[in-house]
């Protein structure tokens, strides 16, 4: 027999399971995208399905409980930002239809997906494309939902964007032999979850990206993930 | 880096290696202890802006059993039964770890809910309405339960000891 206090010193006791130590940028890591995972979800369960002539079809537009304009009537092949998450990000390239900007938003059926748009100086958004990304490996480490440069019409050219998983500090590509940087831009909502654009001014819409990687802090590689990387102009 | 972010590191790194050491008396294995201490803490950074404010280290011992809990709950496991092994005797250079031998094999002896409740009570220190809040279960269910698993581990308890005795334990 041994007393109680004897047995909660035992318990206590020498470190029998020592050997590891905290792993604080995992656990953060992982605890960031578990959050995000969580509030896409909640987000999610209130959705209010509306409908939006896309293409000539009639596709299901999820507007979610997330701030962000009302979805709006739109041409074939674009429309606009409902359902976006965070704050606008700003890329300064000016084009006929207004600054380029790029936002996250969420489809039910697609999951995440990166917005870009034309913001003009009302703050008025149109001509918007999107990438989505499917929802079972949306927040896995690596690139997601890249947009192909393409050209708007009677907007102007959109560049290449996507947005990144993990702790990224740099992207970079090679375009025509060049290697290439993308810009970058937190989110506003996670600050594991990173927008990047090349600039149209160092990489031209006919450009052919390949290539691709993505550093993190010290330039340390980080995976690529599993996101198609060949994107064509579209 | 958030403000946010710096409070939830400096309290991982404070929580971890307890939390790591109940998971450790609970499992018995080195690599689950430690991933069911860093689980917790991703759970407990998920909801941090909630419980910052509040008992953030009583959310992660939480989220520990539960998550010990659910891992019991799967197909492949240990069984308890009553043979507590013999206390090692005798002070040498190995004692320590004999020790801490003889505690594993003992509180695997145990069922999973009165080992649950033993290390709630007796590491973590947690109150008996606490332990039966974590568990879902009621307090005289815990004080039962706690008190069959100390005499399975041969452990005497005094009168000022909190511990309420159960119909034919002996002390």
């Amino acid at each position: 027999m041994t007393d109680l206090e004897g047995f909660r010193d035992l318990l206590r006791g020498p470190a029998v399971a020592a050997g590891g130590s905290v792993a604080l940028d995992e656990i953060v890591r992982r605890g960031r995208r578990l959050r995000t995972g969580r509030r896409v979800a909640g987000g999610m369960a209130g959705l209010a399905v509306l409908s939006v002539v896309v293409g000539g079809g009639v596709t299901l537009w999820e507007k979610t409980s997330f701030a962000g304009p009302a979805p709006v009537e739109a041409a074939a092949g674009t429309w606009g930002p409902a359902g976006t998450w965070g704050e606008t990000v700003e890329t300064g390239m000016a084009q006929r239809g207004g600054q380029v900007v790029l936002m996250l938003s969420f489809l039910k059926t697609t999951g995440m997906q990166s917005v870009g748009c034309f913001e003009a100086a009302e703050r008025s958004v149109s001509g918007c494309r999107s990438v989505a990304d499917f929802t079972e490996r949306t927040f896995a480490t690596g690139f997601h939902a890249i947009h192909a440069p393409g050209r708007v019409e009677g907007m102007g050219e959109l560049p290449v964007f996507g947005y990144f998983i993990g702790p990224v500090r740099a992207i970079t590509a090679k375009a025509d032999g060049r290697t290439v940087t993308a810009q970058l831009s937190v989110w506003s909502e996670d600050a594991d979850v990173t927008l990047f654009w090349f600039p149209l001014d160092e990489v031209s819409p006919e450009a052919v990206l390949t290539d691709w990687a993505a550093f993190g802090a010290g330039g340390k590689p980080l995976p690529t993930g599993r996101a198609r990387l060949d994107v064509a102009r579209g | 880096m958030p403000r946010d972010d710096d409070e939830f590191r400096e309290f991982a790194a404070a929580g971890f290696p307890r939390l790591r050491r109940a998971a450790f008396l609970l499992t018995g294995h080195d690599q689950q202890a430690e991933d069911a201490a860093q689980t917790a803490l991703v759970k407990t950074y998920a909801a941090w802006s909630r419980i910052r404010r509040d008992d953030p280290y009583a959310y992660a011992r939480k989220v520990l059993a539960n998550h010990i809990t659910d891992q019991w709950r799967r197909p492949i496991r240990e069984h308890a039964g009553d043979e507590v092994p013999d206390r090692p005797g005798g002070r040498d250079l190995a004692e320590d770890v004999a020790r801490q031998r003889w505690l594993l094999g003992a509180l695997a002896a145990l069922t999973e809910r009165e080992r649950l409740v033993v290390v709630m009570r007796h590491y973590f220190d947690m109150p008996e309405a606490e332990v039966a809040a974590v568990l879902g279960i009621a307090v005289g269910s815990v004080k039962s339960l706690n008190s069959r698993g100390l005499r399975k581990l041969r452990v005497s308890v005094r009168d000022d000891d909190d511990v309420l005795m159960v119909p034919g334990v002996a002390r």
